[in-house]
Order: structure tokens, then C-alpha cells, then sequence
């Protein structure tokens, strides 16, 4: 029973260990001194590392992982950054070696057009739709005036007209913001 | 249902009349977020179960990278791409601290007796470990070269150890294997491929496009 | 152990309790049985007392240690701190689904209870409604993941350990804030759906789910700030969003049902966008169980995913199939019937609602689709890319900008015709924003103003406009105070709502632009200088805790020779797992953080650590913003219109075709 219990435990901790590699949340993220010549290649440094993917972690950056290839990969980075090469040059040094995932911009080219310009151009679509809409109701709507006026039936009468522009101009002027008489009823 | 429909008013009647004539556009626009929905479930369905991971394959189609690296036996000997194999190979990348390494070096092992021609890169690590390392288990390599600083694994775009490189006789990699070699991807993956290789090889011409393609998956 | 026998017990009484209470009102209502629709409600609140009980059950096990549960062997350890063993209970898949059920079961039972005013057959309906998703979901549960599963025979004599990451205060908050908000999502879609199928064409249904719209998205703000809060100071690298798929996740709905709330609006006041409004509650909610299936299916990659498993992925497929295209079906084939011509002026509020809406909808779009993309791209081999912040931010930014300029204008304005002089106080108010933003953006940081300088701008936008606005409106009363008491709640909250936008906006802005990181190697009696601020490492010292071993610096904070704080920075090594944790120690305050971390000696040996230093300005505006936008949604809900007395039939007005002159407000609704 005990020789059981111990596999047991043996066989839990196993799959904790799997589970942990799966769940793969940084423990923490390494931290790496690294001396610069200026503000700005530290800041620069620092964006392409924030930029970067690490290749072999489950969605992180360079910056927020502390897998060994990580490390590797940062510490080319500085090499490169500490020897002046810009933002392209390592980019696509990366992008050589490790292909288009390695960065978290995606390229600007034909297979990712709807990634980039499709949400643009229909919030521009929908906006210039809407505008053309409500100008072309604005003219309909004053087509239908004159249709009720010609209309045989429904003429008002004096009285109903007063009523009509009384109630109106009450909701003309009714703010809903503002509590009104009516409402605390 | 609702009354509204049925009040009898000319006014009621010219909107009524406008929103049928509309109504067949309508019910068509009401359907589109039910369509797309549909093409999004397909998708989602589609993609169940297949493996997420990331797979760097810039390697693939390119000759191996130029390195000036030291021997493995004699480090005051230095190697370069002239020095690998005119015949197809497998190039594996190990160090003594890879656990996985350890398991699949008595596969490696195996290999060699097979007359696989294997280099190895011995990446990233302590010299004296590494050389511990093959006289404890055997050293499968007809040669083995040190990356220590690992800038040779990077310009393969290795993300870890052990992977497995297959280079054909005009030194282009091929194929390449992440994780372990064994006896199941070994039969699936690497012998297709290498006798592929081997046969171009030995006729002198390069590899066929085609066949390597079918073969090096 | 016997308790936890009686959860699973419970659990299956709660399925069989959902079942029944779909089927038997739903006979109700079609033969017009009062009796048999008057069993929602009790339904309802019987199948809340099971799932309470199952959902305690569960914790009981947890605190006992009961570790014949696969569950608690798999997430727990008898070294675990107590209330780390209770929070434990939602710190994996079948867990957190159970807590996401006894949630569900929880607004089931307050819509039950807050809609006794309601006409009985919407009542019944809507918790039919309610009853057919938990119905599906619990049979997902109990079928394919439940919690109560057994070990046996073998009983393991201890656990593997909850997660060292998860063992946080932010455990015990966020899931059970985040959840509140994504299941709440149910509710408007509910009553949207009770709706279209009793045929109603008025949009008196608005108004009772605008509240339970409300509270929901107030939840997810909550939960979905306290996810960011969380990651800030346990993952040490300073980062607070990071544009992850499980985060995106939770985002979406959030986006979506802001833009809900600002269609409901409009519906309610002025009847038009009926169905848009539905539209929206339906997309909702979708994206509420779309981000359940991406975090637990494994089709996505993210740290923060579930262990992956797709047959657990096909099932919450199929479910979110038949919940949301048996929804899309129903509003595309009832739905087009509440469409109405409707008319309303360029500028009134109205019209800028529409805008805000557009653009709330674009950002979802970018939102999905870049979470969605690798799919995508899968499917129509366009080749792998990675989808990140750059792409995020480049595009989700400026259409944020974009919504506060129209949030200036929009939220103050006439919701029919402004005969105001808007143009000529307009360009004032432009102007004046312009100038104040590029003052202070050009002190603060005079290398890049874009991002400082711009936000800053629409902030003060929607500021002045707010201000003349408030004027407006209490110029006509005798004294302030009295002009204070005649605005109502719902203005309150909407105005307070707005103002943690901004707040949040200027914080985001604030600490991107102007964080400053510095990796040095410290070690007893080293001093750095980072931003006007000295920071000391006095020394290091062991420390023991219930289930972890560690390294404590002592790090003392001085700015020009005076103390500000002393920060206990550590690095532990939990022992169950042998997983190594940093945790950082932050000195929090309004207009910034000092945030110190420790990494790891810099040479075997050596006393010299890596530390990591951060002094982020304006940080907590982010999460203040946020909470000052939930305390708006309550504000807004407790405005008494949304109390529903019950009426006589003939009281209720159906308003068809638009233009109605008269709004609802004063026809008998009250």
C-alpha cells in the first residue's frame, strides 16, 4: 500500500512537472546587466527586446523570458545594438535566421494587407456609409412630409394641432439628464 | 405578436410599402452575421488538435552557414565548411547538459554502426564535459565541432538542443529535425530523406526538387 | 471524504434542475400555462442553492485536503496557506469552470428575483433562455471536465503543488471579478433574445437590460484591471498589457459590451438601433465564450492558456455553435422586423453615438483578428507571423483618440437637435485643448510629444466640453445645489464613466512614453542613481516561508539625502516544485511607481545581484481610471428608471414606427 502511494506521489509530482511546462508562465524574467554607451541605445535595446519573440516560449517576448535561447538571442542583441546597427539591420538579421514570427510586428506585405488595412478602410467605409445614409434620409424624409400633407385622411383638426405642437415642443426641450416632473411620478 | 402591424393608416401604408420593397435586402443583411459566424466556427473546428508550437525552418534549402570553428579533439585545429562531408550527412547539435542529448545518444550510437555519416556541434559547452561527455558514452561523430559562443547554432536558427540537421552532398541542409532522433522518426523522417540524397549523390547530380520534397517532409 | 461526494450530487441535481426549467416553462409559455411559467423563478433559485452547494463542496475539499480528488492532488499541498488552498479551487480548468457555472447559477437567481415586475411570460422566458446555456454548460462540465473526479484506489499522500505563480492575493480577486463579467454578458442576451422570440417590437425590453448590461461590464472592467495589476507585479518586466490572446480574450466582450451599453442608449431613448442593439448583445456574449474556447482549447498560443486539450475544445465549440448561431439564427429571422426607418439629425447625439459605435466596433475588429490572425493565416496558408503589441497598439491607439474626440462632442450634446452655438464653442474649446496639451507635453517630454501631447489634447477635449456641458444644464436652476440634485444618477454615471476614460488614457500615455528601466548589478552598499531617485541595497538576508526558501535585499530610497522608502525585494525557490520566484517590492504612489527586482547573482558565489530597477510615472492612473469607470456603470444603475413596479397591461406602450414624439419616460412606465 505505501510502495503504491509512493508511485502515486512519484507519478503526481511528474505530471505537475508537465502541467508546469504547459501552464509555462515565467517564473521570472532574467535579469541582464548590460552596460551602454547612451540613453538612446539603451532605449534601443530595450524596444528591440520588447519587439522580439522568444522563439521557443509559449507567446513571450525576448524582454519577459528566461528560456536559454532567450538569453542567446538577447545577448546578440546587444552585441549588435553595441556596435551600432539599426533597427532593420538586426531585425532582419533575426527575421533571416528565424523567419517573420520573430518579431511581433508583422510585415507589411500582400498576405498580411487584411491584418493591417482592413479594419481602416471599413471604419472609413462604414463612416462615408453612414454620412451617404443619413444625407439621403434627410431627403426622403422631406419627400414623406409632403406625402402626409397631400393625404385625404388625417387632417387635423385645430384643437389636435394645438395638442400636437404642445406635446412637441415638450419633447424638443426634454433633457433626459435632467430629472422632470413627469419622471418622478 | 405585436397590433402594430395592422393598423389601416395611409401613412403606415407608404412606410410599409417602402420597408417591404426593402424587405428582401434586409432579410439578406440579417443573414450575413449568421454566414460569418459559420465560416468562423469552421475555421475554429478546422484547427482543433494541431500542434501550436512554432517551427523555425529558415535553415531548409540553404547551404550550411560559414563558420571558422575549432575541433572538438584538437582545438588548435580550425574547421570550416570545406571540412564537412562531401557525402549527405546528419549534423546533430549536443552539449553534455542536455538532458534529451543523453537519451538519444545511444540511438546516435546505433546510427553510426548503420554507417550513418554524423558531425556533431557541440554547442555551448565546457570543453572538459563535452569530452567526458563522448569517452562516457561513445563518440558517434566522425568529427565533432565547438560552437561555444552558439553563434554558428543561431545562424542555423536553433531554438534548443538536440536537433538534427540532414545536409546533402552539395552541403544544403535539407532537413531539420527539432527534439530528439529515434528509431520512430528515424524510420519516418530521416531514412526517406537520406536515401534520397544518398542516390542523387551517387549519380553526381543534384537532388531532385520534387523527390526531395516528397521525401524531406 | 464525504462532503465532496455530496458537491458532485449537487452538481448533477443542478443539470437535471436547468433542464426542467427550460422544458417546463418553455410548455408555459406555449400553451399560455401561467402555473407552469410561474416554475422559472423557483427553478431558478433552487438550481443557485445546488450549485452553491456543489461550489463549496469543492473548497471543503480543498481546505481538507481531500486528495482522493484528482482536482485537489493536482493544484493543492498541505503546505499551502489556507487561503491560497480556497482560491486554488478556480486554479485550473475544471475549477474555474465550476466557479463559472455557480457565477451563472448566482445572476440566474438575481434576475429572477430583480425582474418581478416584469410581464410574467418575458419573465419566464428570459430564464428559459439563461437555463438553456447553463443547461449546456453543465453537461460540458459534468461530462468532460468535471472537478469531482477520483483518484482511487490510490490515494496520493500529498499534492502537487499549486502554481507558484498563482500563489498571489491576485489569484483570490481577478478570476472571480473576471467571471462575474463574462458570464454577466448572459444577461442582456437574454432578455434580447426573450424578446425576438415573444415577437416584441418596442424597446421597453432596453431599459430592463440596461442595468444588467451595466453590471456586468462594470465586473469585467474590475476584473480585467485587475488582471493587468496583477501581471505588472508578478511577472517582473514591468510590462501591464501585453496584447496576449487570453488577454485579448477578455478584452473583446469588455469592447463589445461598452459599445452595447452606448446602443441600449440610444434605444431607449429614442427607440431606433433596436436591432443593433440585439446584434450587440449576441456579439457579446459570443466573444464572452469565444474567449472561453480559445483559453482552454489549445488552438491558440499564450502563457496564461489552460492545459490544452481539443476534445475539451470541441465541446465548447459545438456549445458556443448552438448558443450563438441559435442566436444569429433567431435575429436573422426576426430581427429584420424591428428595423425602422429612422431619421435623426447630423449633429445630435444620436449620430455621434453611431460614430461611437463604429469605431468601438473597428477595435474590436483589430482586436480579434489579430488574435485570430495565426488561425487565419493557418487556414489560407499566408505563412506564420507573429501578431504582438506593435501591431496592437499601432492600430488600436489612434482609434482610441479617434473615440474621445467624438466622446467630447457626443456625450454633450442634444439627442435630437442642438440649436446651440456649437461650431463657435467648438473651435474655442479645440483650440485651448491644443495649446494646454503641447505646454505640458513639451515639459514632461520634449524628445516625442506625439503620444503625451495628442492624448493630453482629447483628454482636454472631452474635458472643456464636459464643463460646458455642466453649465449648460445648471444655468436655469435657483441655486447650484438645486442644479446639482435635478441632474439624474445616469448622468452622473455617465460623466463619472468618461472621466476614468480619460484618467486611464493619460495614464497609459503617461507610462509608456516616460518609464525609465534600468539592469544593474548591485551588491550590500551599492547605490543607483535612476531618475532623480537613489536607490541603496543595504543587505541581503535569508527568509523562510510555509512552502518556499529565499534571498531578502533590503534596498533604501532616497531622493535628494531624504528617505522615501524601503523596499524588501526577494527572490524565493518554492520547495514543492523547485520552481525559483522573484518577487518584486514596489513602492506604489498617484504619479508613480518605484518597482525593484531581484535577479540572480551575477557570478557563482559572488555577492553582487542583478537587480532590476523601474520608475514608472502616472502607472496607477491606468487602474484608478478603470475603477472610476465601474463606480460610473453603478452610479448609472442605480438611477431609479431602471426600477421596475409592475403595471397594468394597459399601461404599456408599444412605440412602432419612429418619430415618436413623446418618449416612453413619461408614459406610464413608472
Amino acid at each position: 500500500m505505501k510502495a503504491a502511494q509512493i508511485t502515486t506521489a512519484i507519478v503526481l509530482r511528474l505530471i505537475s512537472l508537465v502541467l508546469i511546462c504547459l501552464l509555462s508562465m515565467t517564473a521570472y524574467a532574467a535579469i541582464d546587466v548590460y552596460d551602454f554607451d547612451s540613453v538612446q541605445q539603451e532605449a534601443q535595446y530595450r524596444g528591440l527586446i520588447e519587439e522580439l519573440r522568444c522563439p521557443k516560449c509559449q507567446n513571450q517576448n525576448l524582454a519577459g523570458s528566461d528560456a536559454p535561447i532567450a538569453q542567446d538571442l538577447k545577448q546578440k542583441t546587444y552585441d549588435m545594438v553595441k556596435d551600432g546597427r539599426s533597427d532593420a539591420e538586426i531585425r532582419s538579421y533575426m527575421q533571416e535566421r528565424y523567419g517573420d514570427f520573430i518579431t511581433y510586428k508583422p510585415p507589411v506585405r500582400p498576405s498580411t494587407w487584411v491584418l493591417w488595412f482592413f479594419p481602416p478602410l471599413l471604419l472609413l467605409f462604414l463612416i462615408a456609409g453612414w454620412f451617404w445614409q443619413s444625407k439621403r434620409r434627410q431627403l426622403v424624409a422631406q419627400g414623406v412630409t409632403n406625402k402626409i400633407v397631400d393625404s385625404p385622411a388625417a387632417a387635423l383638426t385645430p384643437a389636435e394641432k394645438a395638442e400636437l405642437d404642445r406635446l412637441l415642443s415638450r419633447s424638443n426641450s426634454l433633457d433626459h439628464d435632467v430629472t422632470s416632473t413627469e419622471d418622478k411620478k | 405578436m405585436s397590433q402594430s402591424d395592422k393598423t389601416p393608416n395611409k401613412q403606415q401604408d407608404n412606410v410599409q410599402h417602402r420597408k417591404t420593397m426593402n424587405k428582401k435586402q434586409l432579410k439578406v443583411w440579417f443573414l450575413v452575421p449568421l454566414i460569418v459566424f459559420l465560416g468562423l466556427m469552421v475555421m475554429l473546428y478546422m484547427r482543433l488538435g494541431k500542434p501550436t508550437d512554432i517551427v523555425a525552418n529558415m535553415a531548409l534549402e540553404r547551404p550550411v552557414p560559414a563558420f571558422e570553428l575549432p575541433l572538438l579533439s584538437d582545438t588548435s585545429r580550425i574547421m570550416t565548411n570545406d571540412n564537412l562531408p562531401d557525402k549527405p550527412f546528419l549534423m546533430n547539435i549536443w552539449g553534455s547538459w542536455c538532458p534529451t542529448c543523453i537519451i538519444e545518444h545511444p540511438f546516435l550510437m546505433e546510427l553510426e554502426e548503420r554507417g550513418v555519416n554524423l558531425v556533431g556541434i557541440n554547442y555551448k559547452d565546457d570543453i572538459g564535459d563535452a569530452l567526458s561527455y563522448l569517452n562516457r558514452g561513445g563518440d558517434p561523430f566522425s568529427m565533432s565541432i565547438q560552437d561555444l559562443s552558439g553563434q554558428f547554432a543561431l545562424d542555423l536558427g536553433l531554438t534548443g538542443a538536440p536537433e538534427t540537421f540532414i545536409v546533402d552532398g552539395d552541403g544544403i541542409i535539407r532537413q531539420h529535425i527539432i527534439g530528439e532522433v529515434n528509431e520512430a522518426n528515424w524510420q519516418e523522417r530521416i531514412m526517406p530523406c537520406l536515401m534520397v540524397l544518398n542516390e542523387a549523390n551517387k549519380n553526381g547530380n543534384s537532388p531532385d526538387p520534387s523527390q526531395v520534397g516528397e521525401a524531406c517532409k | 471524504m464525504l462532503i465532496t461526494e455530496l458537491g458532485y450530487f449537487a452538481l448533477l441535481a443542478a443539470f437535471v434542475l436547468a433542464i426542467l426549467q427550460v422544458v417546463l416553462p418553455t410548455i408555459g409559455v406555449m400553451r399560455h400555462q401561467v402555473a407552469w411559467q410561474r416554475l422559472a423563478p423557483s427553478l431558478a433559485w433552487a438550481q443557485f442553492a445546488a450549485m452553491i452547494v456543489s461550489f463549496a463542496a469543492l473548497m471543503a475539499g480543498f481546505y481538507y485536503n481531500d486528495f482522493s480528488l484528482v482536482y485537489v492532488a493536482q493544484h493543492s499541498n498541505t503546505l499551502l496557506p489556507w487561503y491560497y488552498k480556497l482560491s486554488a479551487t478556480w486554479g485550473g480548468h475544471e475549477g474555474s469552470l465550476l466557479l463559472w457555472m455557480t457565477i451563472m447559477a448566482t445572476w440566474c437567481a438575481l434576475v429572477s428575483y430583480f425582474s418581478r415586475g416584469l410581464p410574467l411570460s418575458m419573465r419566464a422566458r428570459v430564464l428559459v433562455i439563461l437555463a438553456a446555456v447553463q443547461m449546456m454548460m453543465l453537461a460540458m462540465l459534468i461530462f468532460t471536465s468535471s472537478p469531482f473526479n477520483r483518484t482511487l484506489p490510490n490515494i496520493p499522500v500529498d499534492g502537487a503543488d499549486l502554481n507558484p505563480v498563482l500563489q498571489d492575493f491576485g489569484l483570490i480577486i481577478h478570476p472571480p471579478m473576471l467571471y462575474m463579467g463574462y458570464v454577466g454578458m448572459v444577461v442582456p442576451f437574454a432578455f434580447c433574445m426573450a424578446a425576438l422570440w415573444e415577437g416584441r417590437l418596442d424597446a421597453v425590453w432596453t431599459r430592463w437590460s440596461r442595468p444588467w448590461a451595466l453590471a456586468a461590464w462594470g465586473f469585467l472592467t474590475i476584473g480585467i484591471a485587475l488582471g493587468s495589476w496583477w501581471a505588472y507585479y508578478e511577472l517582473g518586466w514591468g510590462g501591464w498589457w501585453f496584447w496576449d490572446p487570453v488577454e485579448n480574450a477578455s478584452l473583446m466582450p469588455w469592447l463589445a459590451g461598452t459599445a452595447l451599453l452606448h446602443s441600449l442608449a440610444v434605444t431607449e431613448k429614442r427607440g431606433v438601433f433596436k436591432a443593433w442593439t440585439i446584434m450587440l448583445a449576441i456579439f457579446s456574449f459570443a466573444l464572452s465564450l469565444l474567449g472561453t474556447f480559445l483559453v482552454r482549447s489549445g488552438v491558440i498560443t499564450s502563457v496564461h492558456s489552460f492545459a490544452a486539450d481539443p476534445t475539451r475544445g470541441l465541446v465548447i465549440l459545438v456549445i458556443l455553435g448552438i448558443i450563438v448561431g441559435g442566436g444569429l439564427l433567431m435575429f436573422a429571422v426576426r430581427g429584420w422586423r424591428l428595423t425602422v426607418e429612422s431619421q435623426y439629425q447630423l449633429i445630435s447625439r444620436v449620430s455621434f453615438l453611431v460614430i461611437n459605435n463604429a469605431i468601438i466596433l473597428i477595435a474590436t475588429l483589430v482586436v480579434l483578428l489579430g488574435t485570430l490572425y495565426p488561425i487565419i493565416a493557418d487556414a489560407f496558408n499566408l505563412g506564420q507571423v507573429s501578431v504582438g503589441p506593435p501591431y496592437f497598439n499601432a492600430l488600436f491607439v489612434p482609434l482610441t483618440w479617434l473615440l474621445l474626440l467624438a466622446m467630447g462632442m457626443g456625450s454633450n450634446i442634444r439627442w435630437k437637435k442642438d440649436n446651440r452655438p456649437l461650431l463657435g464653442v467648438g473651435m474655442v474649446i479645440a483650440a485651448s485643448s491644443l495649446v494646454l496639451a503641447a505646454i505640458i507635453a513639451y515639459f514632461v517630454h520634449p524628445s516625442s510629444m506625439l503620444n503625451i501631447g495628442v492624448t493630453l489634447a482629447v483628454s482636454f477635449w472631452v474635458l472643456l466640453w464636459m464643463i460646458v456641458d455642466f453649465r449648460d444644464k445648471t444655468k436655469n436652476a435657483p441655486s447650484m445645489v438645486n442644479g446639482l440634485r435635478q441632474l439624474r444618477l445616469s448622468y452622473w454615471g455617465q460623466q463619472t464613466a468618461h472621466i476614468g476614460v480619460l484618467i486611464a488614457a493619460i495614464g497609459v500615455a503617461f507610462t509608456s512614453s516616460l518609464s525609465i528601466e534600468r539592469d544593474v548589478a548591485l551588491g550590500p552598499n551599492d547605490t543607483v542613481h535612476v531618475q532623480g531617485y537613489d536607490f541603496t541595497v543595504k543587505d541581503f538576508r535569508e527568509v523562510k516561508g510555509s512552502n518556499f526558501d529565499g534571498i531578502q535585499a533590503e534596498v533604501s530610497v532616497t531622493k535628494d539625502g531624504r528617505d522615501v522608502t524601503v523596499l524588501y525585494p526577494e527572490k524565493r525557490t518554492y520547495i514543492i516544485s523547485m520552481m525559483p520566484m522573484t518577487e518584486a517590492a514596489i513602492d506604489a504612489s498617484l504619479m508613480r511607481d518605484l518597482y525593484v527586482a531581484l535577479g540572480e547573482p551575477i557570478a557563482e558565489g559572488s555577492n553582487q545581484w542583478a537587480v532590476r530597477i523601474y520608475v514608472k510615472p502616472l502607472i496607477r492612473w491606468i487602474w484608478l481610471g478603470s475603477i472610476i469607470m465601474a463606480l460610473g456603470a453603478l452610479i448609472s444603475m442605480l438611477d431609479n428608471r431602471y426600477r421596475i413596479k409592475k403595471v397594468k397591461a394597459s399601461h404599456k406602450v408599444a412605440d412602432t414606427v419612429a418619430s415618436t414624439a413623446v418618449p416612453a419616460t413619461t408614459l406610464g412606465e413608472k
